[in-house]
């Protein structure tokens, strides 16, 4: 724990960079990702010392929060079923991009739920295997597993062309 | 673990692309956000002050109390004993009386007592005319025999002893007395 609270201007530079990584991961659970992560940030400014790990701190705070929101409102529903009643992509389309938007957003949205978190925590969170193994409570390896698990199916979601899987099968 | 370098080549270059992707904000309400932070800024260096008024006023209020139950100042008695100097005239005219005549009309002088009578006489504006000399207890009376010896008992001015005879102050001086009265 810092022994300072967090200043103005760290919170700035958080927001800019976790504010819509938060939201993704919050969307997992919640139906009002918005809600969730702007009572994290509450928390986390009203705590009297900043945690060590802020970042690993807000993750884990959106993931109780978020799971607690789901619970209490007995909204806890497939993944896939939120994701296509939402309506808007969970990424800022963008026109030169080889991925859609709204394509990755279903993608996402039907893979399970260990896998989901786990790949947003760490390709758009860039949180490493082992701050993820302590979010979800389980080792390294397995979060690993089911990151690459998670890539995979992505992957064949999308209909990504992958020429080298071809070789590397043959091979 | 590091699980980047055991993907595939086509999955780093999936995960690559993917991270392209950049995820919608959302509507947060950073103004609410950023006015928190500033409030809990603001309050922490509040709360410091606060902590400071209060530290200081409890050191004042402890000086003050021990300044209110401070003791005063001890008093600490002492006998001093001072040598005298005898006065020459009444040390010869002690010299000259025999101890314990001194000591008897000493001691008869201060034990005077007055009569239940006589003490009321102030109250009816009279004067006692007389004080009558108190008798000697028996414990006054031993002490002062073991004191001064038995001729304390006689009146002032007399002796158990004749004034005539003289007291032997050696042992040579009591045999001579003691021939003279044989022969």
């Amino acid at each position: 724990m810092s022994p300072r609270g967090l200043e103005p201007e760290r919170l700035e530079s958080l927001l800019a960079r976790h504010a819509g990584p938060l939201m993704l991961y919050a969307r997992g659970w919640s139906e009002t990702p918005e809600d969730v992560v702007q009572e994290a940030l509450v928390q986390l400014l009203r705590q009297p010392r900043t945690p060590e790990n802020v970042v690993g701190w807000l993750y884990r705070t959106v993931r109780n929060r978020a799971i607690s929101h789901a619970r209490s409102r007995g909204r806890r529903r497939r993944h896939e079923t939120a994701a296509s009643s939402l309506g808007e992509p969970w990424f800022v389309p963008t026109n030169g991009q080889r991925l859609d938007a709204q394509a990755a957003t279903e993608a996402l949205g039907q893979l399970p739920e260990e896998e989901r978190e786990v790949v947003v925590a760490r390709l758009w969170g860039g949180l490493s295997f082992a701050e993820i193994a302590r979010l979800t409570e389980t080792s390294s390896s397995t979060a690993w597993r089911r990151y690459e698990s998670g890539l995979v199916a992505l992957r064949e979601r999308l209909g990504v062309s992958c020429p080298e899987k071809k070789n590397s099968r043959t091979n | 673990m590091s699980g980047k370098e055991e993907l595939s080549n086509e999955l780093k270059a999936f995960e690559a692309e993917l991270a392209t992707l950049t995820p919608r904000p959302g509507g947060l309400d950073v103004r609410r956000l950023m006015y928190l932070a500033g409030q809990t800024s603001a309050r922490r260096s509040a709360r410091a002050w606060s902590a400071a008024f209060a530290a200081m006023t409890a050191v004042a209020a402890t000086l003050a109390v021990a300044l209110l139950l401070q003791p005063g100042p001890k008093t600490i008695e002492k006998i001093v004993r001072i040598p005298i100097e005898p006065d020459v005239r009444t040390a010869s005219a002690e010299a000259d009386t025999p101890p314990a005549v001194r000591h008897a009309s000493i001691y008869r002088v201060r034990r005077t007592e007055t009569t239940w009578l006589a003490s009321l006489a102030p109250w009816f504006g009279m004067t006692p005319n007389y004080e009558r000399p108190a008798e000697p207890t028996y414990p006054e009376l031993r002490d002062r025999v073991l004191a001064f010896g038995a001729s304390t008992l006689c009146p002032t001015g007399q002796s158990v002893e004749e004034p005539s005879k003289k007291r032997p102050a050696t042992y040579g001086d009591w045999m001579r007395i003691l021939g003279e009265e044989r022969s």
